[in-house]
């Protein structure tokens, strides 16, 4: 098992080091001068000056050095300053990051609690009414723009009945730490979110629990006369829960992605509009960042989520 | 004449499979199992309706609605649905333009987005699958490589980069899309040809001394193409979702031409007055892509009856 978890991580070395050449060709493949906002109204620049600037910045270096001393101090948690609001990257990430986080982590919940006994009843009711209507919603989820899903619950619910906040995470004037007020806002995003890993978790456990169902041990089951829910639920649900672990991956990536459209939706003052905002403003530094930290943290996960397969089956770790 | 007559001892022999004609070819199976089921047939009608319907964009605007799409007529700001004149159907926006005809021409752009991305998808999946998968060695490890490391990037974030740094018209989104999402389908490509190189009719046909572009193009990909357009179908759905969240984001289709995404934006800055700006292009984008998602799942169902989830 160590060595399985080794081998993972060590293959996951040059992807990492591609992630950063693609994103640090990409900026400076850009037209345009990365200086244009920070010298953005400086008049009085003369061209001494701006020549000054550019070896500050390093960009008087050729572009496998400049790279080089760029990865150098993004590796050591360097990220630079950000250059419109002149503070250090890594602390605008650090502030931001853990709202998205909340949000991912609950949009993940909600897909596993309701995606998972949506599929195993889907499969239970094969061909029933109740099947098909689970698999139109399935289909349903994945085809809804979330964005306008998004919408739709604001117009509904915030702004003609007033059961949720339009936006944002906290009223103002009310505390941190006032739950209710954090769970209101947090309704809309999470459900908008967790849309499209509902509609995965369904449909995969839909095609996993019939595949059991029509194994050998689940007849045994049925033969020496054990009740269906106990048939179901600890007999066949167990061994089809390996895809909640398969379809992680995909739906990590696309919760990272998601983030930035719900949170630009719902105000959300998380990484995904941070980064949203930045890039409108060609603020590189902060997008270099946030890219190389979601693309690790993705990495991490992709890591985890293969250990934790080759742990719920055995075969996978000799493969 | 002759397949008919070769597959009358078949039919003696065994039981004639449900839906499926003896002696009939893939395609016209799958045409015949796809002509009985309703919810495939159905969604291509509905997807055959958008297409038209933005094909002949210009056409309705002029004879029918006689309203251009950048039209503004101030004296109709926020005009209410109205079924008495045809242009405000489905209301007016902010200054006063007709959001049918909007809609119409947004159609238009995410359709041609949608499918273009897709066959750019297509062509380098295609290729490099095929490639990866019937060469392996250093190529295939390359080209795995490349894909593991562009699915480590969150997609969005690239875009987000990319759409700021070229500020695209539609034409470049078209090609930055295709670009940039093509890892699925080489993957799957790669995978049936891994398998399919080392079936008997690949190795009686190397014996021959077929050439490697022959065994690839006219042996393993006519085994592919069928799933692959499957795939496909999905994929311009999908692709339609991001043009969309691009647009509404600000970084895909811009403003004046109209896109579903970029009238969402529109709507929602406008929610309190004009909520009904809000359902029209949304649903257009969902009915859109659950008829190309449905026309996905019924294509597979035709032409590999195994894969059947029922």
């Amino acid at each position: 098992m160590a060595t399985f978890a080794l081998r993972r991580l060590i293959q996951a070395i040059p992807t990492f080091f591609g992630i950063t050449l693609i994103t640090f060709a990409l900026i400076r493949l850009a037209p345009g001068d990365p200086l244009s906002l920070l010298v953005f109204g400086a008049t009085d620049l003369t061209a001494e000056d701006y020549a000054a600037l550019r070896r500050s910045y390093g960009l008087d270096q050729p572009i496998p050095v400049q790279y080089l001393s760029w990865l150098g101090r993004t590796l050591s948690g360097d990220f630079g300053q950000s250059f419109l609001y002149r503070r250090p990257v890594i602390q605008m990430i650090a502030a931001s990051l853990p709202n998205t986080l909340q949000l991912s982590a609950l949009a993940l919940l909600v897909a596993v609690v309701v995606g998972v006994p949506l599929g195993v009843i889907a499969a239970r009711y094969r061909g029933t009414f109740v099947d098909q209507l689970i698999r139109i919603l399935s289909v349903a989820g994945h085809a809804i723009p979330p964005f306008w899903f998004g919408l739709l619950f604001i117009l509904v619910l915030s702004v003609q009945f007033h059961l949720f906040p339009v936006g944002g995470m906290l009223t103002i004037g009310k505390g941190e730490w006032d739950i209710a007020d954090r769970l209101a806002h947090l309704v809309g995003p999470v459900l908008t979110l967790s849309l499209v890993g509902i509609a995965n978790y369904s449909r995969y456990m839909r095609t996993e629990t019939l595949d059991i169902l029509g194994q050998d041990f689940i007849r045994t089951a049925q033969a020496k006369g054990l009740r269906e829910r106990t048939v179901l639920y600890v007999h066949a649900l167990r061994n089809a829960l390996l895809p909640i672990i398969t379809a992680l991956g995909g739906l990590l990536a696309f919760l990272i992605s998601g983030s930035v459209v719900v949170e630009q939706v719902f105000a959300w003052p998380g990484m995904g509009r941070m980064t949203f905002e930045a890039a409108r403003s060609k603020d590189y530094p902060i997008v270099m960042a946030v890219v190389v930290i979601s693309s690790a943290l993705l990495l991490v996960s992709y890591i985890l989520r293969d250990v934790a397969y080759g742990v719920a089956d055995p075969r996978v770790r000799r493969s | 004449m002759v397949a008919t007559e070769a597959a009358k001892p078949r039919a003696v022999v065994g039981p004639v499979v449900a839906g499926r004609k003896t002696g009939a070819g893939l395609w016209s199976n799958a045409a015949y199992r796809l002509r009985r089921d309703r919810v495939t047939v159905v969604a291509a009608v509905g997807l055959a309706l958008f297409v038209v319907l933005a094909a002949s964009a210009d056409l309705l605007a002029q004879s029918f609605f006689r309203y251009g799409f950048t039209q503004q007529d101030l004296l109709n700001t926020y005009a209410k649905p109205d079924l008495q004149t045809p242009a405000f159907w489905l209301g007016g926006d902010e200054i006063g333009r007709s959001q049918i005809v909007r809609l119409l021409f947004g159609a238009r752009i995410s359709l041609a987005v949608g499918f273009g991305a897709a066959f750019i998808n297509l062509t380098i999946g295609i290729a490099l699958g095929l490639a990866a998968g019937y060469f392996r060695g250093w190529f295939d490890d390359l080209v795995q490589f490349v894909i593991s490391t562009l699915n480590s990037i969150p997609t969005i974030f690239l875009l987000l980069i990319v759409a700021v740094l070229f500020s695209p018209g539609t034409w470049t989104l078209v090609g930055i899309l295709g670009l940039l999402s093509w890892q699925s389908i080489t993957l799957f490509v790669r995978g049936q040809t891994l398998s399919l190189r080392e079936r008997d009719f690949v190795s009686a046909g190397r014996v021959i001394g077929a050439s490697h572009r022959r065994l690839m193009f006219q042996h393993i990909l006519p085994n592919v193409l069928p799933l692959v357009f499957i795939l496909s179908a999905i994929d311009v759905g999908g692709l339609i979702l991001v043009e969309s969240a691009l647009s509404f984001l600000g970084l895909g289709v811009h403003p004046p031409t109209p896109s579903w995404g970029n009238m969402l934006t529109n709507a929602a800055q406008h929610l309190s007055r004009g909520p009904w700006l809000v359902y029209g292009p949304g649903l257009a984008i969902f009915s859109t892509v659950l008829c190309l998602y449905l026309i996905g799942d019924g294509l597979r169902d035709a032409l590999d009856p195994r894969l059947k989830q029922d």
